[in-house]
Order: C-alpha cells, then sequence, then structure tokens
C-alpha cells in the first residue's frame, strides 16, 4: 500500500468516525430534546391544573387570599385589621324545609345565596362562610376600605331588593317565600388564613364578630330586618334613615346593646354630615 | 393568578365612539405607523390622547426594553384589560419572546425557574399594579439586590404607572380589541419566522418617536412626584401630562383634584392626599368640605358632575377580575355625562391611579 492509499484509508476512517460520532451526538440530542419536551408538556400541563386549581378555589376563600397563600406569602398571615362584619340568616327557614324536598330546598338555598352574593359584590363585600341557611359577611377584610360601614349596609339594603325579587321568582313555583334577619357590626378583628392542616379558612375572629351575630339575632327580638350597632349608626350620615330600638342585653356583653333599624337610604336626604345623624326613635 | 386572555369578559358595545380627526390621526400615524382604536375612542380629549400617546412612546435612560415590555405585559395582564393585554402579547411575540416565554410569565406560577432579576421584576410590577396593599420601599430594596439602579426602578414604576394609564383608559371605555394585531402576533410562530428571527435586528422593537417636551420645572401639580423621576425622560413627559390634565376646559382643576383625592385615599397615599387637597385651597374648597367627601363619598358642595365621578372614582382603584364589571359600573356615567366629558373623567381616574401608584418612589 502507498503511503498516499494509507492517508486516504486513514482519513476514510476518520471521516467514517467522525460521522457516527456527529450521528450518535445528533441522535442523543434529539433524545436529550425529546425529554426536554416531554418535561416541558408536563410541566405546561401541571401550570394549567395548577391554574384551575386556583381558579376552583375562588370558591372557598377570595381569589387574592388563594394566590397570596399559594405563594407563601406573609400577606396571607393572619393580622389586626378593622373589619365590618354581617351575619344573615333566613327566619323560619328550618320548619320550611322539613316540607320541601331536599333537592328543591338546596336549589332554592342555592338560589337565595346567589342572589345575595350578588348584592353583597356590588358593593365591595365577600362571602366569607355559609353556616346552613346563614351567611357571614365582610368588608374591609382584603383590602383597605374607608368606606365598609356604608358599604356593608347598602348591601343589606340591596339584599333587601334581591330577597324581594327572589320571592317573586319562588312565588311562580308555589313556594313559600323567604324572609331574613341581618345583623351588622364593625371593630377590630383578627383576619387571615387559619385552621388546622386538613380544613383551613379565611376568616376573621374576635369579639365583634360575636357581637355582630348575636345583633342578627335580635332582628327576631326587635322584629326588624336590618339592624346595625351604635359603632355603624356613628359613621352612616343623614342619608340613611336608621331607627333606634331599645336597648337589650345579649350574652357576652356586660351593657344591653343599643341597636339601630335600617329604614332606607336616600341620597336627596339630609347634609351628609357623619357622626351627628340624629336617630328617630 | 390573574385571568388570561381568552377568560375576560369585555363589553361588546364601546363606551365612547371613534371621533373623526384628521390632524390627529395623522399625528399618531407619523409616531406609530397605524391608528389604534383607542386612541380615535379617546381623541376628543386633548389632555387624555396627548397622555396616552406619551404614554405609548415615553423614552427611557435607564431600564432595557425588554424589561419595558415585560412589564407592560404583566400590567396590562394584572389590570385585566382586554385591549392591552392582547396588544402587549401580539408585541411580545412580535419582538422574538416564545409562545412558552410568554406563557409562563401570563401563567406566573413557574417564576421560580426564572431568573432572579426577571423574577423581581415580575412581581414589583403585579404587585405595584395591582396595589393591595402599595407595595413598600422593602419591594424597592428588593429589586436593588438583584441588580436594579435607582433609576431604573424609578423607571420601572413608571412603566407600571404608564401602562396603567393604557389599561383603564381602554378598559373604562371598553374599546374593541385589535383582533387584527393581535391575529398577527398569532404568525410569528411560523417556520419562517423562527428561521428569520435568527438575523440581526429582528428583535429589535421598533422605537417610536420620542413626544418633544421641555425640561421639567418640578413646580406644576404634584411637583415632587415628577422629582422622582429625575434623570430620565420620563420627568418630563409625567409633568407634561399633569400639566395638560390640571388645565383641562372640559374637566375643572377642582373635579380632577377630587378624583386625585379619592383614588389616594383609598390607597391610603397620604402624600397623594395632601398634594390633592393643596390644589383644592387654591381652588377655595375646604379641608372640611375635603374631609366630608372623603368620609362619605358625597357632599352637597358637589357639582352634579363631581357627584356622579366620585363615588365610581373608588371603584376604579381595583379593576375587578372580570372587566365587564366595572365596564358596566361606567354606562350610567355615558348616559349621565355624554362620552366628551366621560373620556375626560376616565383620564382622571386613570392619571390619578398612576400617579398614586408612582408615588411608591415617595415612601
Amino acid at each position: 500500500m502507498t503511503a498516499a492509499a494509507a492517508a486516504a484509508a486513514a482519513l476514510g476512517l476518520a471521516l467514517t468516525a467522525a460521522i457516527v460520532g456527529l450521528a450518535a451526538l445528533a441522535w442523543s440530542a434529539r433524545r436529550l430534546r425529546a425529554e426536554v419536551d416531554r418535561h416541558r408538556t408536563a410541566l405546561a400541563r401541571s401550570v394549567e391544573r395548577l391554574g384551575h386549581i386556583e381558579q376552583s378555589f375562588q370558591r372557598f376563600a377570595p381569589l387574592d387570599v388563594v394566590e397570596q397563600f399559594a405563594q407563601g406569602s406573609s400577606a396571607a398571615e393572619p393580622a389586626h385589621r378593622n373589619v365590618t362584619i354581617m351575619f344573615a340568616d333566613l327566619k323560619g327557614f328550618t320548619p320550611l324545609s322539613e316540607r320541601i324536598p331536599p333537592a328543591e330546598m338546596v336549589e332554592m338555598l342555592n338560589g337565595y345565596f346567589r342572589a345575595m352574593n350578588g348584592a353583597l359584590v356590588a358593593h365591595h363585600g365577600h362571602l366569607s362562610r355559609l353556616m346552613g341557611d346563614g351567611l357571614m359577611a365582610l368588608f374591609g377584610a382584603l383590602e383597605n376600605n374607608p368606606w365598609q360601614t356604608a358599604d356593608a349596609v347598602k348591601a343589606a339594603l340591596a339584599m333587601r331588593e334581591a330577597l324581594a325579587a327572589y320571592n317573586a321568582e319562588i312565588a311562580k313555583r308555589g313556594l313559600a317565600k323567604l324572609e331574613f334577619g341581618i345583623g351588622i357590626h364593625t371593630g377590630d378583628v383578627v383576619a387571615g388564613v387559619m385552621g388546622s392542616d386538613r380544613f383551613m379558612e379565611f376568616t376573621v375572629i374576635g369579639d365583634p364578630v360575636n357581637l355582630a351575630a348575636r345583633v342578627e339575632a335580635l332582628t327576631r327580638i326587635h322584629n326588624v330586618d336590618i339592624l346595625v350597632t351604635e359603632a355603624v349608626r356613628k359613621t352612616l350620615d343623614a342619608r340613611f334613615v336608621t331607627r333606634a330600638m331599645p336597648p337589650v342585653a345579649v350574652k357576652g356583653k356586660s351593657e344591653p346593646v343599643a341597636t339601630f333599624a335600617i329604614e332606607s337610604f336616600d341620597p336627596r336626604r339630609g347634609r351628609p354630615t357623619t357622626a351627628e345623624t340624629p336617630a328617630t326613635p | 393568578m390573574p385571568l388570561l386572555l381568552e377568560q375576560l369578559q369585555w363589553a361588546e358595545e364601546p363606551l365612547a365612539p371613534e371621533v373623526s380627526d384628521p390632524a390627529w390621526e395623522d399625528e399618531v400615524r407619523g409616531v406609530m405607523g397605524m391608528m389604534p382604536g383607542s386612541l380615535k375612542r379617546i381623541a376628543s380629549s386633548r389632555w387624555v390622547r396627548m397622555t396616552y400617546l406619551d404614554a405609548v412612546r415615553c423614552p427611557l435612560a435607564a431600564l432595557a426594553s425588554g424589561d419595558m415590555e415585560l412589564a407592560g405585559l404583566v400590567t396590562a395582564q394584572e389590570n385585566a384589560c382586554r385591549y392591552c393585554y392582547g396588544a402587549a402579547r401580539a408585541r411580545m411575540k412580535m419582538i422574538g419572546f416564545t409562545d412558552e416565554m410568554v406563557d409562563r410569565i401570563e401563567r406566573n406560577v413557574q417564576l421560580v425557574e426564572a431568573e432572579p432579576r426577571e423574577r423581581e421584576l415580575v412581581q414589583f410590577c403585579r404587585n405595584l399594579a395591582r396595589s393591595k396593599p402599595r407595595p413598600s420601599r422593602q419591594a424597592r430594596e428588593k429589586l436593588k439586590e438583584v441588580g436594579y439602579s435607582e433609576l431604573q426602578t424609578a423607571e420601572l414604576a413608571f412603566v407600571v404607572a404608564a401602562a396603567g394609564f393604557c389599561n383603564r383608559t381602554s378598559t373604562l371605555l371598553a374599546v374593541p380589541p385589535e383582533v387584527e394585531m393581535e391575529g398577527f402576533g398569532r404568525q410569528q410562530k411560523g417556520f419562517f419566522n423562527k428561521l428569520s428571527s435568527w438575523l440581526p435586528g429582528k428583535k429589535q422593537p421598533a422605537k417610536l418617536p420620542p413626544p418633544n417636551h421641555p425640561p421639567p420645572k418640578f413646580d406644576g401639580p404634584y411637583g415632587k412626584l415628577v422629582r422622582t423621576l429625575e434623570g430620565s425622560p420620563a420627568a418630563a413627559v409625567l409633568e407634561a401630562m399633569l400639566n395638560a390634565a390640571f388645565s383641562s376646559e372640559v374637566l375643572p382643576r377642582r373635579s380632577l383634584s377630587l378624583v386625585f383625592a379619592v383614588v389616594a385615599h383609598t390607597l391610603e397615599c397620604q402624600i397623594c392626599e395632601t398634594g390633592a387637597a393643596e390644589i383644592l385651597d387654591g381652588e377655595g374648597f375646604s379641608r372640611g368640605d375635603l374631609g366630608e367627601v372623603l368620609d362619605t363619598l358625597a357632599s352637597p358642595k358637589l357639582t352634579e358632575l363631581e357627584a356622579l365621578v366620585i363615588p365610581w372614582a373608588r371603584d376604579t382603584v381595583w379593576m375587578p377580575e372580570q372587566p365587564a364589571r366595572i365596564q358596566s359600573r361606567t354606562r350610567p356615567l355615558l348616559d349621565a355625562l355624554g362620552p366628551r366629558v366621560l373620556v375626560e373623567a376616565v383620564g382622571a381616574a386613570a392619571l390619578a391611579n398612576s400617579c398614586v401608584r408612582l408615588a411608591m418612589l415617595q415612601v
């Protein structure tokens, strides 16, 4: 074999080796790429799933809270806040529920909660908790709201209208009309995500929460639908028409609690000056 | 996670008609090479249209254009503006961001994988746009830790504020989305574009000719706020925006200041609230009367226009998850005020929201 032929053979060998090497490299790169693509697809699916979960969780807690909690943000940690608390309960619903089939009762309740939630959201409130046929709503729990008491009372008035409309709707189905009692109080509470590792929720705790619940119960005694405490009334301006109720002793309070029934909101009435609104006894 | 483009509900009927103004259209085409629908619908107000156009083309001294685009997208998504979100998304794809990159930013969840700079930027923009609560000095410190200079941070806050102005204006007026532009953004996925993306210059966003404003004097309304942008061309732009808004012939200076006061009060911004009170002093609106407005969102001292705009202004602070809600809340204003005044009221609320967010630089 001549030197030239040997060199050509060596070159051929080297070329073959290079081609084989390159092919192996390409095959390996292709495999890696497929692997990356597979992971990317899996990741995209997981992200999509997470997104769905986050959206679904909105049904259980406000979206802001879910997001903060998911990101481990300190904003989701319990903190003191001035919050206005509303309790609403259906009057005489238990005997009514015994007379109608469960499915119909649930449908009726769902329609009621939908209507109430619409009124709450329209006035900057959020539905915090459902308790049987009752609900607890909060104003100013998630963001600064300097008008939270007025918002809560306007929401209660909107709920009154929404209930009337809903009653007209269910009357067509031959169902008895619903009546509610609403109690509103404002004060400093601890707000945040609380619970055990098995069940957690965004809620508020503190004495003002208990008092708001007691005030709601007083609607039965005073035979009115919307009652607020003095703490709420003194923040309302003259456009809110209120009626003073006789003070009543409630559990957990050493002094009788003064409450005010909310009659209406009249935008043309009086000068909207806060604090000095005289309540008509 | 904020909603994605296809999840947003947007009013079918816009709240402002297109206004024919050939001179304005020529000016916009000269700057942008096109006439976006949003700029046609706000053409009736000299200051609102100028502010919008300047917000889009404002030059920056320190912030990279990629960061600016990213901030624009994140802000539009956070503000749930179907119009701007769609446009920003398309623009990002046009300048070379891949589908995966845009998806990752939009979905937020995968940010853990992102570079610390990108992650902090996105988080800062989201938190500032949202302002629930408004970010503190600590947020600026975090940006510093990942390498952003003070001027870059100030410019980033300006971009969020400027984008927020466009987002609120487009949303509150329910400007129909630029479907054609969005479609063009989608076409960028093709083989040719993948290939041509290697060509030099392909990824450079088109630079719009900057506005021509005199150097800032920091002596107009909210002069201290303008000073936070000192060293950036954005200072002159913001000063021109504020001067033009506060000398509107349609919306009185007093009404605009009241809108600023309400937005500042909602976001607990003492600096901007005091700024509004000082302007109102000059207008003969007493601190007592302002206190009453801030306590009750009403007062017999308010004009008919103010009585309508003031309670609505607080609803523009946190854009609802679904824009259709604030759009239906705005429609009664259109019926009561007519389109010309509505455009000014919308501009006032948008500018107030932008300035109060930007005021985080003063804290």
